[in-house]
């Protein structure tokens, strides 16, 4: 018998509120929270941009995010964004696992560009400044694994550290790895999701060479990870079963048509694996803008390849409303999924991720409780 | 970790580093004492009190290994480090046929040094600090990902950025994923280029050397910063066997902790780094006892070493006063991404040649310091297990476990 792995607790915090209901609600809405976005005289990239400040860039930064509304520690201010968001999401998974000894829980935190601002900043001070003039606190937060170093710093949590990074595919990544280092026996629990920060001249770059459409997002997702036995040993109740998942890399050939191929192989590979068909599926969710969004065409086709004997199922798509989260947005969809299950009484979700860099993950969760009908 | 039959084995090795660009080279440095250490010319140290470092002078890739997308020169010492490991594993007609091989890549930096020297090329962009353009297409997955397009490979391709331990990371996690049968192969890599960045950073912190690095030593200054890249071609034992390739060693535990104390700091009971020792240890089923070395972490600044001397001293009891423990980073600077892997490779070539490599540049006992450090002489000794040791900011520690195929 393998190990039965479920979600036991979940935090988050986005454009759209840090609550599972708060997302769901905004998604169920499907108004989009981008709003045009100019990089501010002040802020980086405005003197002299080389690529054009005028552009209409769209973004969805978490307005007035500050986390001392979700800690009460010293020295918050001074860590870069990403480590700030990814700490406060962390808050909210805290109080549920809080009896484990923090030597049996370890952090997986995935995330695309880690505090590429903070890199930024300190390639600025040292440049105008002086070398001898940088805060060396600074140099610790460019580093990409300190977010994930702060979660363990604030929480206790001990058992492993570990930053994974490949892309928008990233947060979903870190559930994978997360769920590896528990098999292995290293912990009672992993704290696995993602985060990345806004960074709107990473924005311009990406939107002036080829992504036209991207919307930035940003945005931090944690879940708690532990199996079955260890949630029926303390008495935590799941959010959520997951069925199966699995990550692939397949070198980007440039032509749609091989990319939907190749994710509608991933997708029946998928469902193999949770020795589930396409029709015990009732939730979709894409990372990307949905039907209609050119970018992201491969993913839908391909899911309507997969599901073309049934139905295809609801389909959402995070992206869409909280624009592009990177490391958060795989964590963000199974958390929509999750919350989108249980308030709507459906058993069954597949959340899929795709970079345009050849990393593809998915994952399928079934609502807790729910009696398992695979074949 | 399993052991057998899934029980993970190194069958190809390959680095550069400033001490040597094949493995030959690299060990007889490590016993002749050649040391890496030379002014810093890859930027501008005008305006900084420190100007020595541990460049690898010279390399220039070959073009047949050229990468297929934009990179940079981590990416490229990578790459030079890969062909080596794929060749010393006589894996090359093998990925052909089976492309279903993981790449797990570790950095700290990844292509930051294209960043720099791009707005240094162009300082009409200097006041354009929103320019992020070379880091927005060399993100920290792209080591991995041009690995994967050199030998088109379709197996999982993983960044694990776990700053000066990621070279142990990528090769703990490239061992389960074939332990676990996941991969049949897994190249595990570790990799660094030379950065401004890093250089101001350490030496703001008032870690670096101004000349030498003295790890483990009575006075030790600090650290050097160093670049390189390792690789290491991981596979079943079963595997190996089949294809009639011999193991070089085999990787029998990998531990992992987190500090969980401070972002930059060790902790002073050496807390994380005892709890990765023993849960190498305990994963490779081994007693301590039958530890024949250890390779430490030993970056030369004084937090460092104290908490890793403590570290041993506390894991190995008794013995810790007396068994080997050496530093490279004496002879190679701190290689930070790239520095796990090398080091693992530094405690396989120990294993195939049955000798210590030593910590060079020692110059006395500090009582903070009191273990076996093989000052300056390399020595003869019979090594069956080995323990590699890496510590990183966030608390991150790794420890490996290595040993002999006859073990």
């Amino acid at each position: 018998m393998g190990t039965t792995w479920v979600l036991t607790s979940a935090g988050l915090v986005t454009a759209a509120g840090d609550t599972p209901a708060d997302l769901l609600a905004a998604l169920s809405a499907g108004e989009p929270l981008a709003r045009p976005s100019r990089i501010q005289a002040g802020e980086p990239g405005s003197p002299a941009a080389r690529t054009p400040t005028d552009l209409s860039l769209r973004s969805a930064p978490i307005g007035g995010f500050d986390p001392k509304r979700y800690m009460d520690r010293k020295g918050l201010k001074d860590l870069s964004r990403t480590s700030q968001l990814a700490c406060a999401a962390a808050s909210r998974v805290a109080p549920a696992i809080s009896r484990l000894p923090p030597d049996e829980v370890g952090v997986v935190l995935g995330s695309a560009w880690g505090s590429l601002q903070t890199v930024v900043q300190f390639e600025r001070a040292a440049c105008t400044d002086g070398p001898r003039f940088v805060d060396p606190f600074l140099f610790a937060e460019t580093v990409a694994n300190v977010p994930a170093g702060q979660i363990s710093i604030f929480f206790g949590w001990s058992a492993f550290n570990m930053t994974v990074s490949s892309g928008a595919v990233s947060g979903l990544s870190a559930i994978l790895r997360g769920m590896d280092l528990l098999f292995e026996g290293r912990a009672e629990l992993a704290v696995v999701g993602g985060a990345d920060e806004l960074n709107l001249p990473l924005l311009r770059t990406l939107v002036c060479e080829g992504r036209p459409d991207l919307v930035g997002g940003e945005a931090a997702c944690l879940l708690a990870l532990e199996s079955s036995d260890s949630a029926a040993a303390r008495g935590a109740a799941p959010l959520g079963r997951i069925d199966g998942a699995i990550e692939w890399f397949t070198a980007d050939s440039g032509h749609l048509h091989a990319a939907v191929g190749k994710t509608a192989i991933f997708l029946r590979s998928l469902l193999d694996q949770c020795r589930v068909e396409s029709r015990d599926i009732d939730l979709l969710v894409l990372s990307g803008g949905g039907p209609g969004d050119t970018g992201d065409w491969p993913e839908l086709r391909a899911a309507e390849t997969v599901f073309s004997g049934a139905a295809l199922p609801a389909v959402i798509a995070p992206e869409r409303v909280v624009g592009q989260t990177w490391g958060a947005s795989g964590p963000l969809g199974v958390v929509a999924a999750l919350e989108s299950l249980r308030s709507r009484d459906k058993r069954r979700a597949l959340v899929l991720n795709r970079s345009e860099t050849g990393h593809l993950a998915g994952i399928v969760v079934s609502r807790s409780g729910h009696r398992q009908n695979g074949r | 970790m399993d052991i057998s039959p899934q029980r993970a084995c190194v069958t190809g090795i390959g680095l550069i580093t400033p001490i040597g660009s094949d493995t030959g080279s690299f060990w007889s440095s490590l016993l002749s004492g050649r040391s890496g250490a030379a002014p810093v010319r890859s930027f501008d140290t005008s305006g900084l009190s420190h100007k020595i470092g541990c460049p690898v002078d010279g390399f220039v890739l070959p073009d047949p290994l050229k990468p297929r997308i934009p990179s940079g020169r981590c990416t490229e010492l990578a790459l030079y480090a890969v062909s080596q490991a794929v060749a010393d594993a006589q894996l090359d007609a093998d990925l052909r046929e089976s492309p279903q091989a993981a790449v797990v890549v570790g950095t700290t930096m990844g292509e930051v040094t294209q960043f720099e020297q791009d707005r240094a090329a162009h300082p009409e962009r200097e006041a354009d600090d929103g320019d992020v353009s070379s880091l927005a297409h060399r993100p920290l997955d792209l080591m991995g990902r041009a690995i994967a397009a050199m030998y088109d490979l379709s197996g999982d391709v993983v960044a694990v950025p776990a700053a000066c331990a990621a070279g142990a990371y990528a090769i703990g996690v490239a061992a389960s994923l074939v332990s676990r049968g996941r991969a049949r192969f897994a190249i595990a890599v570790g990799c660094e280029a030379f950065s401004r960045l890093a250089f101001v950073g350490f030496a703001r912190m008032h870690a670096m050397s101004a000349d030498a690095c003295r790890p483990f030593s009575l006075n030790r200054p600090g650290l050097l910063l160093g670049e390189g890249a390792g690789a290491l071609v991981i596979e079943s034992v079963v595997s190996a066997r089949a294809r009639g390739v011999p193991p070089i060693g085999m990787v029998d535990g990998f531990g992992l902790s987190c500090d969980a104390h401070h972002v930059t700091g060790p902790h002073p009971h050496a807390a994380g780094a005892v709890s990765a020792l023993r849960d190498a240890l305990e994963r490779a089923r081994l007693d301590p006892s039958r530890i024949d070395y250890v390779n430490a972490h030993g970056t030369g600044t004084n937090l460092n070493d104290r908490m890793e001397s403590l570290a041993i001293r506390t894991v190995f009891g008794d013995r810790g006063a007396h068994i080997p423990v050496s530093s490279i980073k004496a002879l190679t600077g701190h290689m930070m991404g790239a520095a796990g892997a090398v080091e693992a490779i530094a405690s396989l070539l120990a294993l195939r040649h049955q000798v210590a490599p030593p910590t060079w540049n020692w110059v006395g006992s500090d009582p903070d310091c009191a273990i076996d450090c093989v000052p300056n002489e390399p020595r003869q000794t019979k090594l069956r297990h080995v323990v590699s040791n890496s510590y990183a900011f966030g608390g991150n520690n790794a420890s490996l476990v290595l040993s002999s195929p006859d073990s």
